[in-house]
């Protein structure tokens, strides 16, 4: 069930735009807000700022979410990739939400990725969001990691993957007038 | 190109968007804050989805179509529900300035602030009353309508009003346009970790 986060909504001088991951494999569940990297600002603003886009339609149909096993690097703007990857495809992808605010809500876009049991193993550390960039200076086709989520950011606790269950991973990217 | 309230100085839990108005006409400067309107906060929830607007079949960014226009009101707050500005000087959308140019770079090296700035410029007594809003309007998909897909192919080609600087809202003080003078509006949006 989505559910808005507009707590946050006061006046309209400023968006915001935060992330929050939710991580569920088993008795494992974890909730935390993620890190956005310099890709992630730099895509919104050639978006807004540009006049052509991309050739495709970029970041329904290509995007991903990558697993990692780095606990010790924290996010820092110029990440452009997780640090230790293990796994890139889950076996099924989903966007849902809505991005119409019927003017006085919040809008939520909620990126789902999951992995059926026995899919991935080991260590999970990090977690990436990539999205395919567009706009001026981006080619398409090209998806890039916007925002982190780490353990060595403090943002979770790293666990060891049960691989007898589903791993499910939810990223909701909110935005909110502040 | 002018910057304002840069923060990048760490990654944090959000990026904010922000908007500054600078109107200079002859003597007169006026700065302030602008407040995002409904249509401009669901461009950028669409983005997120599409990755751009899709216009019979090609692909554009928020800034192929734009406009800056100016209106007299001094009395209306700045609502999500507004589409246009209440008063616009000239007939509506407003008088067009008679040169516009929009700048910056959206590719911050990681280090350099991201700031686009849209500049527009009406000359000596191309425009007069008083000026009391202020309204940035960028390409959208849709117009002035309710569920915008952005990869729906019924575009109208106007651009919409996605933010608003006003009077009402204490964001600056009107004032009567000197027509002896050319009246400039600086439009910067800043990219911003907070």
């Amino acid at each position: 069930m989505l559910e808005l986060d507009n707590t946050e909504y006061t006046n309209t001088a400023e968006l915001k735009l935060f992330g929050k991951v939710e991580i569920e494999n088993g008795d494992t569940k974890i909730n935390g807000r993620n890190h956005w990297v310099g890709t992630g600002l730099e895509t919104l603003a050639a978006f807004i700022g540009s006049t052509s886009g991309a050739s495709v339609n970029v970041t329904t149909s290509n995007w991903y979410m990558l697993l990692g096993s780095d606990t010790k690097t924290p996010t820092n703007v110029t990440m452009s990739s997780i640090t230790t990857p293990i796994s890139k495809q889950p076996n099924t992808k989903l966007i849902s939400g809505s991005y119409y605010s019927g003017s006085t809500s919040a809008v939520l876009i909620r990126y789902t990725s999951v992995w059926l049991p026995g899919t991935v193993s080991g260590t999970i550390g990090e977690v990436g969001l990539y999205l395919t960039l567009s706009g001026g200076y981006y080619p398409a086709g090209n998806p890039g990691m916007v925002a982190r989520f780490s353990v060595a950011d403090g943002s979770f606790t790293a666990f060891t993957v049960n691989t007898n269950k589903t791993l499910n991973i939810n990223w909701d990217i909110n935005l909110v007038y502040v | 190109m002018e910057e304002y309230n840069i923060e990048k100085s760490y990654v944090g839990d959000f990026i904010g968007i922000r908007g500054t108005v600078k109107i200079e006409n002859g003597e007169h400067i006026a700065i302030g804050r602008n407040h995002w309107v409904g249509q401009g906060f669901e461009l950028i929830g669409g983005y997120l989805v599409t990755g751009a607007i899709n216009v019979s079949g090609g692909w554009y960014g928020a800034t192929d179509n734009w406009d800056i226009y100016i209106g007299s009101d001094t009395s209306t707050v700045t609502t999500v529900s507004m589409t246009s500005l209440i008063s616009p000087i000239g007939t509506t959308p407003g008088t067009a300035p008679n040169t516009k140019s929009p700048s910056g770079a959206y590719y911050s090296s990681s280090t350099t602030p991201v700031v686009l700035s849209y500049v527009a410029t009406w000359n000596a007594g191309t425009v007069s009353g008083t000026l009391g809003e202020v309204g940035l309007y960028l390409l959208d998909a849709y117009y002035n309508v309710g569920v915008r897909p952005l990869t729906n192919s019924s575009y109208i080609s106007n651009p919409a009003l996605v933010s608003r600087l006003s009077a009402a809202d204490g964001s600056f003080t009107a004032f009567t346009i000197n027509t002896a003078a050319a009246l400039t509006v600086t439009w910067t949006v800043s990219f911003v970790y907070a």
